[in-house]
């Protein structure tokens, strides 16, 4: 089969690789239909992730058709067509007992790894790097799913593919992460980071209840997009202090809830950027943090900062100090996705009401042959290329 | 019922509370991990005699230093040197008698002897019962199923396997156990017969925990590598070393009993 495999930094190719095989009862294979490049895929594409080997396979926003299940999953047949979560949970352990399906106890082979980095480990994450399981992601034409029993979702035939891919990760993602916000009549949420997940949290704040919600990139483009599908009001950090601004426009108070959905490369100018920036070009630190920086600072007294954004190693000049003296509240992590996928589904089909279509933030799409190329666009031009899906 | 063994182990205080209990509900049956003659229930000298000595000199130090302070820090080094004295006189250390150790005769009454064996203590919570656990554990033909070490067990009868086992360095390892206590759904422990290839035991203790939050499974090994302790030391230096295998196998275990198989992406890390 063909697949995209990462060969080292800025150096993904679509190449031959054998098919992949069950191994475990609980298996199924599945046949790509769609796939999608995720913001944290560049992550990956840029060598910010630790313990990838030459020949990975990447993806992990897939969904299509099941052609082979284990002598243990029950609950799909062939020729089912199935959204696949890219959080792998065994969905019998403690966390996912208690719907923690992200911090799945067991279905990391390489936990021991992860205990060491992090003290713990979280659940297993396709074509993530082999700190997260080395498992083959889904840029491919097929895939193997590990406890095929409780990931997979079935998606009903009349809906397309692109309306519903992004409940493998991004939309479940955005809408988390306006849930951790805890969103109360009346409140303000400010969005730092108008990508995909940026996008949907925005979406799901209004969702939530939010009384309005300000959206803050430097990207034109990802900014008309919030402004005219998020209906966002919208903040340019090139062009306005974004501190002074939010202050303005929120009486002093400062937004209530603050979303940073930019994660661990941040861009900016700012003396704090330029710092991350030469620190990590040398090696001395991982993570870019301005976005972080910035949400706790701005952030209500008592307010929530919420973080979708991907972070990976040690943060420097965090401002624990603003934090603690506002006493504001911290929420994170990867995304339970399958505690989402059938409220958000719902949203999707609309159930009466005129549904919600996530394919409006697709900019691009190519065959996966093409994917080099694709990667490069993404990566380079994040004005116009806000998401890219892949055709196998 | 097992035969009674001469030699002892004794891990911990910890144990010993546990498995006194043992032996007064099963009369003498069971006296093996835990087992402790009634003479050292009282508080027994367990440190040399050079050592106390020194406590005794210290702590009389201590105290000396204590009286130029005239603040809190001077009380509490005044009750430093005072528990130091007492060690000293006494001869009784209280850390000591919690880890089991004796300094004070040159034997251990340990069947390996702290200064050569290897211990590794871990525990684990699995979300089981501890009946599910304990089943599938006595079955010692499961083991080599999640333990990556073990080669094979044959179970002789009851009490008695035979176990073949990858040591360190790749080494074919394999020694004849015993069990030597054990209550259903609660614990095993295990030792190799004299005379063994290789010296070890271990016990597996299996705590249910309330809430709907499974067992904890304390698994505690200790073995005398063949080779000695060099040997062992190189072996860790490629990862090979007890507690990492240890480690592993416990996550098997795990693994195994949640989810019923071994989640893996060996077979095509790389697609390659």
């Amino acid at each position: 089969m063909k697949a995209v495999r990462w060969l080292g930094k800025q150096d993904v190719r679509t190449e031959e690789v054998p098919d992949p095989i069950l191994i475990n009862p609980r298996d199924a294979i599945i046949r790509v239909t769609s796939t999608a490049i995720c913001g944290s895929d560049l992550h990956l594409y840029n060598g910010m992730i630790p313990t990838m080997k030459e020949g990975d396979i990447l993806g992990h926003e897939f969904m299509g058709e099941v052609v082979e299940v284990g002598s243990s999953v029950k609950n799909l047949s062939v020729g089912d067509r199935v959204v696949v979560p890219f959080t792998i949970a065994c969905g019998n352990c403690f966390f996912c007992k208690r719907k923690l399906w992200s911090l799945c106890d067991n279905s990391n082979p390489n936990a021991p790894m992860l205990d060491e980095v992090y003290g713990h480990s979280g659940s297993g994450l396709f074509g993530y790097s082999h700190l997260y399981g080395g498992y083959a992601g889904g840029q491919a034409e097929y895939v193997r799913v590990p406890f095929a029993d409780v990931g997979p979702f079935k998606i009903p035939d009349d809906i397309p593919d692109e309306q519903v891919l992004f409940l493998s990760d991004i939309l479940p993602t955005g809408y988390m992460a306006a849930e951790n916000c805890h969103i109360q009549p009346g409140d303000t949420v400010a969005v730092w980071g108008c990508g995909p997940v940026g996008q949907f949290a925005i979406q799901s704040a209004w969702w939530l209840g939010a009384e309005r919600v300000i959206a803050i990139d430097h990207y034109t483009k990802r900014l008309e997009l919030a402004a005219s599908l998020g209906k966002a009001e919208t903040i340019d950090f090139d062009r306005e202090d974004v501190y002074e601004r939010l202050l303005q426009m929120t009486g002093g108070l400062g937004p209530d809830a603050c979303i940073d959905a930019v994660g661990l490369e941040a861009h900016g100018t700012s003396v704090d950027a330029v710092y991350d920036r030469v620190k990590q070009a040398t090696y001395l630190g991982t993570d870019r943090i301005h976005a972080l920086r910035q949400a706790i600072y701005c952030c209500r007294k008592g307010g929530t900062v919420s973080i979708p954004g991907v972070y990976g190693g040690l943060l420097d000049k965090v401002p624990f100090g603003s934090a603690f003296a506002k006493g504001l509240h911290m929420e994170m992590g990867q995304t339970h996705v399958h505690r989402y996928l059938q409220p958000l589904l719902d949203k999707i089909q609309g159930n009466g009401h005129p549904g919600y279509d996530p394919s409006q933030i697709i900019t691009h799409r190519f065959p996966l042959e093409e994917a080099a190329e694709a990667y490069k666009l993404f990566n380079e031009d994040k004005n116009t290329c806000i998401k890219v899906v892949l055709k196998p | 019922m097992p035969k009674t063994r001469k030699q002892t182990t004794d891990h911990s205080t910890h144990h010993r509370k546990r498995l006194r209990t043992t032996t007064n509900i099963d009369g003498d049956k069971f006296r093996g991990f835990g087992y402790q003659p009634a003479a050292s229930k009282r508080k027994t000298v367990n440190v040399g005699p050079i050592e106390r000595t020194i406590s005794i000199l210290g702590g009389s130090s201590l105290i000396a230093a204590a009286a130029e302070r005239r603040n809190w820090s001077g009380v509490v080094l005044s009750c430093l040197g005072a528990g130091l004295i007492r060690r000293g006189w006494t001869g009784h250390c209280s850390g000591y008698a919690f880890l089991g150790v004796n300094h004070a005769d040159g034997k251990s009454t340990s069947s390996i002897r702290s200064k050569e064996g290897i211990k590794v203590e871990r525990s684990v919570t699995i979300n089981r019962s501890p009946q599910d656990l304990y089943t599938f554990w006595r079955d010692f033909d499961n083991l080599p199923r999640v333990m990556s070490h073990l080669k094979e067990v044959d179970v002789y009868d009851q009490l008695r396997s035979r176990w073949v086992a990858v040591g360190p360095l790749g080494k074919e390892v394999e020694w004849e156990a015993e069990i030597i206590n054990e209550r259903e759904n609660e614990m095993i422990s295990w030792q190799s017969v004299p005379n063994s290839q290789i010296d070890t035991a271990g016990s597996v203790r299996f705590t249910p925990l309330s809430f709907d939050r499974g067992t904890r499974v304390t698994i505690s090994m200790q073995y005398k590598p063949p080779g000695g302790k060099f040997v062992a030391k190189l072996a860790s230096l490629f990862g090979q070393d007890l507690e990492s295998k240890l480690i592993d196998d416990i996550y098997n275990f795990k693994r195994m009993m949640e989810t019923q198989e071994l989640p893996t992406s060996a077979a095509q890390p790389s697609g390659r």
